[in-house]
């Protein structure tokens, strides 16, 4: 499989009145065609600025300082905002969080899809509202030709998303990325909603970034799985692998924290928070709360080691490691 | 185990102003709390759970229905009944930053719970805030803290600090943990454990977070359109549970293991309004096992297994009960 998008040392900073606010540290990200990538982490992590670092939707006082994002060989950094607007909805499609929030309250969502065909396709309005109509049935809509009519308001949460959906995919996106697409939803909506974007995915070949903080959306969807801690991806590998042998100590306390996981015998979690962005730790951002954490830690920042083919971690722990990674484990169990 | 709650028969009803219609909002439901456990309800938004634990506590009036709490009748609010209920009962809200006032220390909002207390002196009003603090582990320096200075754990924290403050015997848990991060949900659970055995408190856990439901309940009602379609022990529930809408609800569920395959079980369409509910059994425009009958007739609860009640059609019963006593 060849490489879709990479992302190379994405820095997003936050320019507010206390300082700089630093939420994506050098985001370095692949992925390949037909390939569902789950990124996961805790609110605060910088999932959602990145994801719109990707798109170049980040809004003042947030700017996206460095890095690349190279789609299919272009470096989408390097366009000017009419070249950018004919990869986003087109090329790469975007699912916000919060359906409601993101549609316009004062459109009705099936004219909102039609303009989202009419910017990249040449026809009359009439046969993009045609459109539009089959796309909310295929997402799943009853009475799609009503429904292409009602607000946003008059929708359910769950409705919602699925305009949504058929907002980013009414251009077959070769690039699927989903925001959250099911927080707030309830389970059964949820498995409907999941079930309906693999499938499309999966019709359309396209490849998908799921960026969740919900570690069963990408255990049973996805192929990939990249940890995200403080604005850095810290592991990142097939999603089975990681599943069965976490190695970041902070996936580990992630991978404990699940109810299913904590059993009888209670693993210790670790205490504390993410970092405050406006005053990052020297060395690994994640030093503080790291059980193994060494003069080295403190002082010089990790690079993303590969441990096996492909499987990387960002910790001092795995340099000169290049198979059998399970050290930190077995101290933490 | 004793009951320490016998709910018969609850319903609530919330009528729309301005129109005949009412939305039906808990409907016949009927369970025991035992003394000592966790009992859990799930349910999807919409399905009543939290209006349930509401009525519980009084917080809004049941339509009908009798509540019982150590055998003693509280259905008809009183004077006397409030006393008790108000210093036995309490509730920890969803979201730990509305439900605390933003300009009370986290010392003031425990200690306003026990000032309602008048016949407790000064002294000891003191050491029980300082007592409950201790216990969900807020340091001493966070004591003249404002909510907005706290992380959202240590809101929490307060939120529980401020129940069992007068050393309640049952909280109304509703969704404690929905709002918090995976590893601050662990922690919370752990210190609701930790206070579950130390003060042997009852807990009434809403929740439609299916996995923690799993691990921390003894017992489990699930409820669609404010009814109990389905309730046992936790095991039952979730390994062998009869219901159709149990088995969708469980088969939605993501589970953290790319081992386990996804189920396909669904049920199509969403949850209907609860303002016209539907004749017959509440689900049969959604129930993949549907037929004639189910759109007809309401279903009668029947125990498929020791202590495991089932609302459907289908469900074949060990030993049929009355329909009368239970709905």
């Amino acid at each position: 499989m060849n490489q879709l998008l990479k992302i190379e040392d994405l820095h997003t900073y936050f320019y507010v009145r206390k300082g700089v606010s630093k939420i994506v540290n050098g985001l370095n990200l692949s992925v390949r065609k037909g390939e569902l990538l789950g990124v996961v982490g805790e609110s605060g992590s910088g999932k959602t600025v990145a994801a719109m670092s990707i798109v170049d939707r980040v809004r003042t006082p947030g700017k996206v300082v460095s890095g690349k994002v190279i789609y299919q060989g272009t470096d989408l950094r390097g366009l000017n905002e009419s070249e950018l607007r004919k990869f986003r909805g087109k090329e790469i499609g975007l699912i916000a969080a919060n359906a409601r929030g993101n549609l316009n309250p004062l459109i009705k969502v099936g004219d909102q899809i039609a303009d989202v065909y009419l910017a990249h396709n040449k026809g009359d309005l009439r046969e993009a509202k045609q459109r539009a109509i089959e796309m909310l049935r295929a997402v799943g809509i009853n009475g799609a030709e009503q429904r292409a009519n009602a607000y946003p308001h008059e929708l359910s949460g769950g409705m919602a998303q699925r305009v949504m959906i058929a907002l980013a995919l009414i251009n077959s996106p070769n690039l699927l990325i989903a925001d959250d697409a099911t927080n707030g939803l309830d389970v059964t909506v949820q498995a409907q909603i999941m079930d309906l974007i693999l499938d499309i995915v999966e019709k359309r070949k396209a490849s998908g970034i799921f960026i969740t903080h919900d570690l069963g959306v990408v255990a049973q969807c996805c192929d990939e799985i990249a940890i995200m801690y403080a604005g850095q991806i810290v592991e990142k590998g097939p999603v089975t692998t990681f599943f069965e042998e976490p190695q970041h100590p902070y996936s580990q306390n992630l991978l404990n924290s699940l109810p299913e996981r904590r059993g009888k015998e209670k693993k210790i979690l670790l205490s504390g928070g993410l970092p405050n962005p406006l005053e990052l730790p020297s060395g690994c951002l994640f030093h503080p709360r790291c059980p193994y954490a060494t003069e080295k830690c403190r002082q010089e920042e990790p690079s993303l080691v590969k441990v096996s083919e492909n499987y990387s971690v960002k910790c001092h722990l795995f340099e000169g490691i290049t198979e059998e990674g399970g050290i930190v484990d077995e101290k933490l169990a | 185990m004793k009951n320490l709650l016998e709910i018969e028969s609850l319903t609530k009803l919330f009528p729309i102003s301005g129109t005949k219609d009412v939305v039906s909002a808990v409907n016949n439901v009927s369970f025991e709390i035992r003394e000592g456990e966790t009992f859990g309800l799930i349910g999807e938004s919409g399905s009543g759970k939290s209006s349930v634990g509401r009525c519980l506590l009084n917080l809004i009036n049941p339509t009908k229905g009798v509540l019982r709490y150590k055998g003693m009748d509280y259905s008809n609010f009183g004077k006397k009944e409030e006393s008790i209920i108000r210093s036995e009962m309490q509730m920890v809200f969803q979201d730990p930053y509305y439900s605390l006032n933003p300009r009370k220390t986290v010392w003031d909002t425990v200690e306003d719970t026990l000032r309602v207390n008048k016949t407790l002196p000064e002294g000891e009003r003191k050491t029980k805030v300082s007592e409950a603090l201790d216990k969900v582990q807020i340091s001493r320096n966070d004591y003249e803290k404002y909510p907005h200075q706290l992380s959202a754990g240590q809101q929490q924290r307060v939120g529980i600090a401020r129940a069992i403050a007068p050393n309640p015997k049952f909280i109304v848990l509703d969704e404690p943990t929905s709002s918090l991060d995976l590893s601050v949900r662990a922690e919370i659970i752990d210190l609701l454990v930790k206070l579950q055995k130390e003060d042997g408190i009852t807990y009434l856990f809403i929740s439609h977070d299916l996995s923690t439901v799993q691990y921390l309940c003894h017992r489990v009602a699930i409820m669609y359109l404010g009814k109990i379609v389905e309730y046992g022990t936790v095991d039952q529930v979730f390994r062998n549970h009869n219901h159709p809408y149990s088995k969708a609800l469980l088969a939605s569920v993501m589970k953290a293991d790319p081992k386990i395959p996804r189920s396909n079980y669904r049920l199509s369409g969403e949850i209907p309004s609860p303002i016209n509910l539907p004749k017959g059994c509440f689900l049969a425009s959604r129930c993949p096992e549907a037929e004639d009958k189910c759109r007809e007739i309401e279903p009668p609860l029947i125990e498929v297994e020791k202590g495991q009640f089932v609302h459907c059609h289908h469900a074949k019963a060990y030993e049929k009960i009355e329909n009368k006593i239970y709905g």
